[in-house]
């Protein structure tokens, strides 16, 4: 029996070290070119001038160091029947980006964790609920346009940052809450920072590696209720956290969730990649408003 | 022709046809295996050279209505010694037998025609596995899965590597019946697929159909896998178990009845308790407990599964029988740590009460109500908020079918079922101790199911045999009616004493819909009834082949089919299924078809017994609101896929040493997957690296991953057999992946950085990930009675 039970442990053993082995390996597969198209990213401010990210698609395999940025482009806004046209904002984008040496441009590396934008605006964004906005874009060298139209929503302002400290009074979690409308279908996008938010001169502040990042739709069950997230014991005594809820519309909100969706799925073998939605019309990409409300605690006990 | 002579016309042919009645006699009764007492199932019933004859049905029953005359009939089974009786057939009889294995092992006699079984059923497209069989054929783990091995079948495809979830001639996992014991299992694994939650300790055989579904099945498109458990020894008590690598087995069975009753071995009754479980869990909480005090060490946590299968069985009378029985099974995994504490909890539960009852040699009943419930549960608890997210499905069903000899040439079914569903869909549960927060959102449904049905096996002639029947269907859930009618045909034709045509065509409904994007099977997938928005499923499949029987020993058969699938269901892009109360919004309807060929062929008898299978298949589907409504290939779509068995009883090594080697080789073309054909740079309004790209996804599954094809190999070796003691054992050793070939589970582009602080990559590099290895295991099965 005793030698029974030391073949099973070898056996075990035996299994466990040669599953170490490597479960990945590098393979072989060709894709297809694909058609290039521009991608738009602009979230209107209001109090903030217009800014547009241009950039167009790339296939996948195509070399890194192809320039990703859309030159010599029409950009226009209009709002009530002002059209602003945008320029191509070097200030936002200090530097060449030269296609046909295909290098990336020397200021993209930089740009890293920041925010940015190629073409902008001095004109500042009204804060008008009522009328749309429309996007309207003309890609000159390669004939592309695209087109979008967005409107501005009201910002929902934030209930509560509650902060609660454990048991044994080290560590704390916060809890982050809004009132939700239950009359009308709201989206939302909830974050909550710790630290300070970015102050780059570009844009208002904001930063990156939130506590939490989450997407949130009343129809599923906060209708009408408090809309609450919260995070595990995490904080300490004098610790700032910064929250924001963005008041979101449901194209913003679709585009999140599937760019989401598609980013997350490679490398998923649960996922199931599907097409990103999105509200440019002849692009990708999205056109929306960016309404929030944002509060500030210091974590005490 | 006068009125006088056309009323004796009549009263001479009615005349005529009750002498021709008058003249047979029906032979009927129970075949039990002499050992255990047990039923057998599918025990050929042989009679004369063969030219006519039957099989037990599922409950061991045989009828058979024979002319007034000498009778020569032989009862055979494969691996028991065939009974054959001769006698002058004047009346009806009963015939009760019992076949044995015969005193030693070396007198096991097997003379049982199982090709002549195959080629003379009406049916096609099914696949049976005893047991016995299950044992001989390497298993993953060591752990026996009988429901894997029909993934060695042609027209089954497997999911992912390790997965036991079955994909039938282009159908979707969530399209297989799964029936135990006449009560439907909604998720019949274990460990997200890796097992199936079916023990083979406790089971006897396991049919599948593919196609030319009898009409008492029903409810689902593609499959159905009947899985018998066994009735427990009603001679002696035993205790059989087992030990392997992940887990251990113990069965206890016996008689009941009263002590006199068993002592003569006249009990009226069995009973069988087997249970199964992991024991992983035991040695990571020791490995936990070990690095305790460890603050880098991050607590594995505990995962664990089991699986308890019950049956008792009672003889009411010489013609009833009551039958009890009842499967619970559970996966668990758990976490905890001082802030968290999260449980994930997912089973099955089945219960059946079943009545057998015997009206007349030429009738039989069956009455059964069933029970089935499967669940998941998230309970996760950090500090004072509780929040708790489940779903599930229950079923009571009330069914009963009568099987009905009238004639000499018609075998009739018939019978009726209704079914209660209730069906929990996302419950969610969030509230804190001061009841400041407090959620509780999602859905019950509440929903009926019934059908009744009726079928004929009827031999016209020698030569050609029919099979017809119809299935009404229907359900109901919120005022929403919806009913099918559901034709079943098939046919058969004998071109040969050894070769036989055979066609069939079914339409089955589907009123219970999957909710999975996953593509694989979750525990976290949701049964979601028909609605208003969301309709049946439903599927027209037609298949034709030829059956031959070659000698003795082979079986040969080659089949074509095309599936219709019809009202298919899939998800929006961006769909949120979890904790949504209005999912109908998130589903997208389109239709699916399939078709392809499959070859066949078998030896079950002899020292070496095996089979090769072939598959050439295509599968697609189509959606208005995917691709445009472009066809594409679901994930499991395998153009080639073979398969090939080998059971090899060495003889040299019989009988002091018996070993019996298997291998399976699997080989088959790489599942459809979707990978990115463009990206962009997306800065977001976090200003998060902007390298990490967006990927866009044009075509869905519209690549394949490499090929995959693996070699198990197994060896049984029986411990001192010779020994006429009461304990017998056996060591089973496998090695899964012999080859260790790096078998592709999913694919990915990853960026690889030239500088590791760096957030530029330098290159995109497409990666294989695989799960097995090479593994080897040993396991000690041991039986005391």
């Amino acid at each position: 029996m005793y030698k029974f039970i030391n073949f099973i442990l070898i056996s075990i053993l035996a299994g466990l070290v040669l599953s170490c082995d490597s479960f990945e390996r590098d393979i072989d597969i060709e894709l297809p070119e694909i058609e290039k198209e521009l991608v738009v990213e602009c979230y209107l401010q209001p109090g903030q001038p217009y800014r547009v990210i241009l950039t167009e698609t790339k296939s996948y395999f195509e070399n890194l160091q192809a320039c990703p940025f859309v030159q010599g482009a029409t950009v226009v806004i209009e709002h009530n029947g002002v059209r602003d046209t945008l320029t191509e904002a070097s200030i936002y984008l200090p530097g060449s980006c030269d296609d046909s040496t295909l290098s990336i441009p020397i200021n993209y590396p930089i740009l890293l964790n920041t925010r940015f934008a190629n073409y902008g605006s001095t004109k500042i964004c009204p804060k008008d609920y009522n009328s749309d906005f429309k996007l309207e874009i003309h890609d000159h060298i390669n004939n592309r346009v695209a087109t979008a139209v967005t409107r501005i929503l009201p910002p929902v302002p934030l209930t509560e940052i509650k902060t609660e400290f454990d048991e044994a009074g080290e560590e704390a979690y916060a809890l982050v809450s809004a009132q939700d409308d239950g009359s009308q279908v709201n989206f939302y996008r909830l974050m909550l920072h710790e630290g300070e938010l970015a102050d780059n001169s570009t844009f208002p502040p904001t930063a990156n590696n939130p506590e939490f990042d989450a997407v949130i739709d009343d129809a599923r069950f906060f209708n009408g209720k408090l809309v609450a997230l919260g995070t595990s014991y995490k904080f300490s005594e004098g610790d700032t956290l910064i929250a924001t809820i963005y008041h979101i519309d449901k194209t913003y909100h679709d585009y999140l969730e599937t760019a989401r969706d598609a980013q997350s799925n490679n490398g998923n073998p649960f996922g199931q990649p599907g097409t990103i939605l999105t509200n440019i019309d002849g692009g990708q990409g999205v056109f929306t408003s960016l309404s929030y409300d944002r509060d500030t605690v210091i974590v005490s006990k | 022709m006068s009125k006088k002579h056309l009323l004796g016309t009549l009263f001479l042919c009615v005349f005529s046809m009750s002498i021709a009645f008058a003249q047979k006699h029906t032979i009927s009764g129970t075949i039990k295996e002499k050992e255990t007492g047990e039923t057998l199932i599918g025990v050929n019933v042989i009679i004369g050279d063969g030219s006519s004859g039957t099989i037990t049905n599922e409950y061991g029953i045989y009828s058979i209505t024979l002319p007034q005359d000498t009778v020569l009939i032989t009862f055979s089974y494969i691996g028991l010694q065939p009974k054959i009786f001769k006698f002058y057939l004047d009346s009806a009889r009963t015939l009760d037998i019992e076949l044995g294995t015969g005193i030693d092992v070396e007198e096991v006699t097997v003379t049982a025609n199982s090709n002549r079984e195959k080629l003379n059923s009406t049916q096609m497209g099914v696949d049976e596995i005893t047991v016995k069989e299950a044992k001989e054929i390497p298993a993953f783990l060591g752990e026996v899965d009988i429901i894997k091995i029909f993934q060695l079948k042609p027209g089954v495809q497997s999911g992912t590597e390790g997965s036991s979830g079955l994909y039938v001639r282009g159908g979707g996992s969530d399209q297989n019946l799964f029936i135990l014991d006449e009560a439907p299992v909604y998720n019949p694994s274990h460990l997200f697929g890796f097992f199936s939650t079916f023990n083979s300790d406790a089971l006897s055989n396991v049919k599948l159909y593919k196609s030319g579904f009898p009409a008492k099945y029903g409810g689902k498109l593609s499959s159905v896998i009947d899985v018998y458990m066994r009735e427990g020894n009603r001679k002696k008590f035993a205790l059989t178990g087992g030990l392997g690598l992940i887990s251990s087995r113990l069965t206890v069975e016996g008689p009941l009845g009263s002590p006199e009753q068993i002592k003569n071995k006249e009990s009226k009754g069995a009973f069988i308790l087997s249970g199964r479980r992991t024991y992983v869990d035991l040695f990571t909480k020791i490995i936990n407990e070990a690095n305790k005090d460890n603050e880098n060490w991050s607590p594995i946590p505990d995962y664990s599964f089991y699986d308890i299968n019950v049956k008792m069985n009672y003889d009411l009378g010489s013609k009833d029988r009551l039958f009890l029985s009842g499967y619970f099974g559970r996966d668990l995994f758990g976490f905890k740590n001082d802030a968290i504490n999260f449980n994930f909890e997912w089973g099955n539960i089945t219960g059946t009460l079943r009545w057998n009852h015997i009206v007349s040699p030429k009738l039989f009943m069956n009455t059964a109500f069933t029970f089935s419930d499967y669940l998941y549960d998230i309970k996760n608890s950090f500090d004072d908020f509780d929040i708790k997210l489940g779903s599930g499905i229950r079923d009571m069903n009330l069914k009963t079918e009568f099987m009905w000899k009238p004639l000499e040439k018609h075998d009739i079914r018939f019978g009726a079922n209704g079914i209660y569903h209730r069906f929990k869909v996302n419950r969610f549960q969030a509230a804190n101790d001061d009841n400041s927060f407090n959620f509780d959102e999602g859905n019950f449904y509440h929903a009926g199911e019934f059908a009744v049905y009726i079928s004929d096996d009827w031999q016209i002639s020698k030569k050609v045999t029919v099979n017809g029947g119809v299935r009404l269907s229907g359900f109901t859930n919120e005022g929403q009616f919806y009913a099918g009618v559901e034709p079943r045909a098939a046919i058969k034709v004998n071109v040969h004493e050894d070769v036989a045509l055979k066609a069939n065509y079914a339409r089955m409904y589907q009123y219970i819909h999957l909710v999975s994007t996953s593509g694989a099977s979750l525990p976290t997938d949701v049964w979601y009834p028909s609605t208003k928005v969301v309709k049946p499923q439903s599927s027209d499949l037609v298949s034709g082949g030829v059956a031959w029987a070659l000698g003795k020993d082979f079986f040969i058969s080659a089949e074509g089919y095309y599936k219709w699938l019809h009202q298919q269901i899939d998800f929006r892009d961006g769909a949120q299924l979890f904790v949504n109360d209005n999912l109908d919004a998130e589903f997208v309807f389109g239709k699916g078809y399939g078709y392809g060929g499959e070859f066949y062929i078998e030896k079950k008898m002899g020292d070496i017994r095996g089979w090769i299978g072939y598959t050439l298949s295509w599968t697609w589907r189509e959606f208005p609101d995917i691709m445009d409504g472009k066809a594409y290939h679901p994930r499991y779509d395998r153009r080639h896929d073979v398969s090939a068995v080998l059971m090899w009883d060495i003889p040299w090594t019989k009988p002091k040493f018996p070993l019996t080697l298997s291998a399976a080789f699997v080989y088959g073309t790489g599942n459809a997957i979707s990978l990115p054909v463009g990206r962009y740079i997306s800065a977001d309004i976090t200003g998060e690296n902007s390298f990490n790209f967006t990927p866009i996804y044009t075509e869905r599954n519209g690549f394949r991953m490499p090929a995959y094809h693996r070699l198990d190999i197994g060896l049984v070796w029986k411990l001192f057999p010779l020994k006429k003691k009461r304990f017998s054992s056996d060591l089973t050793f496998s090695v899964f992946n012999v080859y260790n070939r790096r078998n592709p589970f999913f694919m990915y582009i990853d960026a690889e950085y030239g500088n590791p602080d760096s957030q530029l990559p330098t290159n995109l590099q497409a990666k294989v990930v695989s799960l097995f290895p090479i593994i080897p295991s040993i396991t000690w099965n041991f039986k005391f009675n």
